[in-house]
């Protein structure tokens, strides 16, 4: 096996600011678990980081075949990190499929990491090899590490006694301690993770630790290619605060907490299983101490409509699925937004349609959110930009849904859901409290009275004597909330509803510019998770002199009240999307502005460098 | 003295409930329709047990039957098609201090609600299930429904629905954890109460099949089933509903049946040649999901302090 040495755009006398490390193999290869331990550890060392993880829709694929390869990618540095990076810069593989599917991310001189023992006969034709890479001189252009991995694992865990099928289990924390040598990273915490993992069995810790500080001291004492040393990366200036790494269902999760502790509401959580969404059911599902009640309904329908009944009975309903959960449930969302009850509803967007690409990302469901429900059944949308954002907007969720007594539509996606990022602790002194006012008095009540400022239906609490009252989805009398089907009425709660819905716009904040100025020659705009790639790649861009500006939207509906004219400031506007161009559609129709798409539909996120091409062409079309 | 004891006293309400105190607006049914009487039923359950009307919830699906909680001055929520048992499932969940009945027809519920019938009784949340199963879609205006008997004429199945109608009680007994099972005619008035007030009184899902007139699309029908009750069984026990020896007279066919005996529920529910009337199963110790669900709520804060720092503080591993 030919090594090379510095030969790439990598050279490690020059400091490093940032490196993008992906691993992957089998699904059973435990490589999401090597990944967030890495992250873990990192996070701890001090630097910035964000992380892509990309598995496939199979439990366990068969061993050794390219549509099983399970991969986690982080990118962490001393720089302000916004993507999980473009290019890979090291490549940890554990087969030759994991390698085939993955070598064409590596940069060129880049440094993979193989485990030589898993590049069998049978292995490599599962591949498509008909030669064995790591022997020939296909991978010359890059710097390779080969370890028969499966070896070393069996001897470092020999003294504990475990089947063999456990001990090679034990390949991916081998793998694991080598990686953490060569960045420089603490191995005390995976260290007491697995001690509380295997508390009932100390054999399984035990070789499983004993695999790592075999894998760490291989990196110390083994003749190692050329320029393979330790990274020293400087740590990342991070403003000072109490940091969790979070991904975004973990943010959400408590930004519901959260909101139902603003509001002074205890939440019904009812969700059915759908990837990528059920996370979020997943980590609400042991809150008792926040009284938070999860049910696992027996569908879609059912979890929507116990939410619906939860706030009919004076809590919070949330409901959460992903695009084709949301389907089901749009029935009950419309008959929410006739009886005016708050709802929230989390979709975890995913590629489509139907089953598509479920453990892939997209944003195809903005349409959906927006108009995908029957009749005129408009409600807020809003958008979470980054996996910390997560928090901020589901608290702001509950703050619409309670004060505006509407369904809310919160739109995440599976790239948010998964990936992972510091998340400094707020103060959550900071946050002004909204409690909820249930309707007390009797005198005069029906069930139809509102807010005159926010047209908001008054929420009377089944148990309040005096207010007994029915709601139900058919049309309901603009003064006493009976059931009515006067024409002249219909015509009169649509408009209420159009009008409750299109003022909340007087109560959300103003559109900022996030990077760049007001006005200008060339705006993107971005919503949701393309946060990082659409800010990195303007960041270059105007480090480069370009007149180019950031804009985030997080309020997809109503939209900001000064977003028009901002967009008609600049004289290009560029949106990049995971979609065919729904939010594209939406800025020309609503504001008669020529803005263009930037679409991409792969199940993965953009890179940094295609939107910086982008931009590019898009100012060379300026005048 | 007169013989009354000396610590007689008289059980006063604070506040004392009237039927009307459970009437809401003047219901819409066509006149001859069965829903009036289970209406009625209802108002006098309520009343009986004068439980607070603000205290009760009714909910309901789509069809005829699902206007009940409209004429009901109770809190109320009429939802939608076939979904009033999850919606009366999440009301449960978080306020079980309300008394929660749910009104539901067969099209509502054994059609286009059918896996909401199936899980919710299986969840045995305290839910009082009144099915008005009239055999037909009635405010559709006349098409076939899951029990419609078959070869009867409707404007979907013109020449006689095709297939022997569904059996809700083999159906509702097959479900594990189900702990009420009753069956009642919509016209014999103090069967009709005594059934749904002995449902009212089970904690968990009592579900209650009310084979129930329509004067305007089942009238012949129903009119045989009602002149001819030797068509009826009527299931006695003590353990089962009490009616009068004149109620019980009405039926020549009676059998003793303990409700707590499963096998022998099924195999009477299996028999269609006749139409049993009384309690069928009753187990009042089945599990309820709302009690289960509720466990360890509101903790002391210190434990609340604990579960945030263990939450935050925990390690993907």
């Amino acid at each position: 096996m030919t090594v090379l040495g510095d030969v790439g755009s990598r050279n490690t006398d020059t400091p490093v600011q940032g490196v993008v490390i992906r691993f992957a193999g089998d699904s059973g290869d435990g490589m999401q678990l090597t990944g967030t331990n890495f992250t873990q550890a990192t996070a701890l060392y001090g630097h910035d980081l964000a992380t892509f993880p990309d598995f496939p829709a199979e439990i366990r694929a068969p061993a050794g075949a390219t549509f099983g390869v399970s991969a986690y990618q982080i990118y962490f540095g001393s720089d302000d990190v916004t993507t999980a990076g473009d290019e890979l810069d090291v490549l940890v593989v554990m087969n030759p499929a994991a390698l085939v599917t993955n070598l064409q991310d590596l940069v060129e001189g880049g440094l993979i990491i193989a485990d030589s023992g898993a590049f069998t006969a049978k292995n490599l034709t599962k591949a498509g090899y008909e030669a064995n890479p790591l022997e020939d001189e296909s991978l010359d252009g890059y710097r390779v590490i080969d370890i028969d991995v499966t070896k070393q694992v069996l001897e470092a865990v020999k003294p504990f006694g475990l089947s063999k099928k456990n001990s090679i289990r034990c390949k991916n924390m081998w793998t694991l301690g080598l990686i953490m040598w060569l960045f420089d990273r603490d191995r005390t915490e995976t260290i007491n993770g697995l001690n509380r993992k295997f508390a009932a069995k100390p054999a399984m810790a035990e070789a499983n630790i004993a695999a790592i500080n075999a894998g760490h001291a291989y990196g110390e004492t083994a003749e190692l290619p050329a320029g393979v040393e330790v990274y020293k990366i400087p740590k990342a200036d991070l403003p000072a605060g109490v940091y969790r790494n979070v991904n975004g269902t973990e943010a959400l999760a408590w930004g519901l907490l959260a909101g139902g502790q603003l509001a002074d509401l205890d939440i019904l959580f009812a969700s059915y299983p759908i990837t990528p969404a059920t996370a979020l059911l997943h980590a609400l599902s042991n809150h008792k101490e926040f009284d938070v009640m999860t049910f696992q309904a027996e569908d879609e329908i059912a979890a929507v409509c116990a939410a619906i009944g939860a706030s009919f009975a004076g809590t919070l309903g949330v409901t959460s699925s992903s695009g084709p959960g949301i389907s089901l449930k749009g029935e009950a969302i419309s008959l929410c937004s006739a009886v005016e009850l708050p709802l929230v509803v989390v979709n975890t967007q995913r590629g489509g349609p139907s089953t598509g690409l479920p453990t892939k990302t997209e944003q195809s469901d903005l349409n959906q959110a927006l108009f995908g429900r029957h009749a005129d059944a408009s409600m807020p949308v809003i958008a979470a930009a980054t996996p910390a954002d997560c928090f901020d907007i589901a608290i702001e969720a509950v703050r619409l849904a309670t004060k505006y007594m509407t369904p809310v539509i919160v739109l995440s996606d599976g790239y948010l859901a998964n990936a992972s990022e510091p998340w400094n602790l707020p103060d959550f002194h900071q946050y002004e409290p909204f409690p909820v006012n249930y309707h007390a008095d009797a005198e005069g009540f029906t069930p139809a009275k509102r807010d005159p400022l926010t047209l908001a239906r008054v929420w009377a609490k089944p148990g309040t004597a005096g207010l007994e009252h029915r709601i139900g989805g058919i049309e309901r009398d603009s003064e006493t909330g009976d059931i009515c089907y006067e024409p002249a009425n219909h015509q009169k709660m649509t408009d209420i509803r159009k009008a409750k819905i299109d003022g909340i716009a007087g109560d959300i904040p103003a559109q900022q510019v996030i990077l760049g100025n007001p006005g200008g020659k060339l705006a993107l705009v971005g919503w949701g998770s393309t946060f990082g790639p659409i800010h990195g790649a303007v960041r270059r861009a105007s480090e480069q002199g370009r007149d180019v500006s950031h804009i985030h939207v997080r309020y997809m509906w109503p939209l900001p009240a000064n977003l028009g004219e901002l967009l008609a400031s600049y004289e290009r506007v560029l949106i990049p999307e995971m979609n065919t161009g729904q939010f594209v559609n939406l800025v020309r129709s609503q504001y008669l502005i020529d803005a263009k798409g930037l679409n991409k539909v792969s199940g993965r996120p953009f890179k940094i460098s295609e939107i910086e091409q982008a931009i590019e062409s898009e100012l060379e079309r300026c005048p | 003295m007169f013989g009354l004891k000396a610590d007689w006293s008289l059980d006063v309400h604070e506040r004392y409930f009237t039927m009307d105190d459970y009437a809401g607006a003047e219901p819409r049914w066509c006149t001859g329709c069965g829903d009036l009487g289970i209406l009625t039923a209802v108002h006098r359950v309520c009343r009986d047990a004068q439980v607070e009307p603000e205290n009760t919830v009714a909910v309901s699906g789509i069809g005829c039957s699902s206007r009940l909680p409209h004429y009901m001055k109770t809190y109320g929520f009429h939802g939608l098609h076939g979904r009033a048992l999850p919606v009366a499932c999440g009301i449960k969940s978080r306020r079980p201090d309300l008394d929660i009945w749910v009104a539901t027809g067969d099209g509502d519920c054994f059609s286009i609600g059918g896996g909401h019938w199936i899980h919710s009784l299986r969840y045995n949340m305290d839910l009082t299930l009144l099915i008005f199963d009239n055999g037909i879609y009635g405010l559709t205006k006349k098409q076939t429904s899951p029990t419609t008997p078959q070869g009867f004429h409707t404007n979907t199945h013109v020449t006689g629905a095709l297939l022997p109608p569904l059996n809700p009680l083999t159906v509702t007994l097959g479900v594990s954890n189900v702990s009420f099972v009753a069956q009642t005619v919509d016209w014999n008035a103090p069967l009709l109460y005594e059934i749904i007030n002995a449902a009212h009184q089970h904690k968990g899902t009592s579900f209650v099949r009310i084979v129930q007139r329509c004067p305007m699309y089942m009238e012949q029908l129903n009119q045989e089933m009602q002149d001819d009750p030797s068509r009826m069984l009527l299931l006695t026990h003590d353990k089962g509903v009490q009616v009068d020896d004149a109620v019980v007279r009405m039926f020549e066919n009676h059998q003793e049946h303990d409700p707590s005996d499963m096998a022998a529920a099924r195999a009477i529910a299996q028999d269609d040649s006749l139409i049993p009337l009384g309690v069928l199963y009753h187990d009042p110790d089945a599990q309820r999901y709302d009690e289960l669900t509720n466990v360890g709520l509101n903790m002391p804060m210190q434990e609340r302090v604990q579960g945030l720092n263990a939450a935050l503080d925990k390690f993907a591993i």
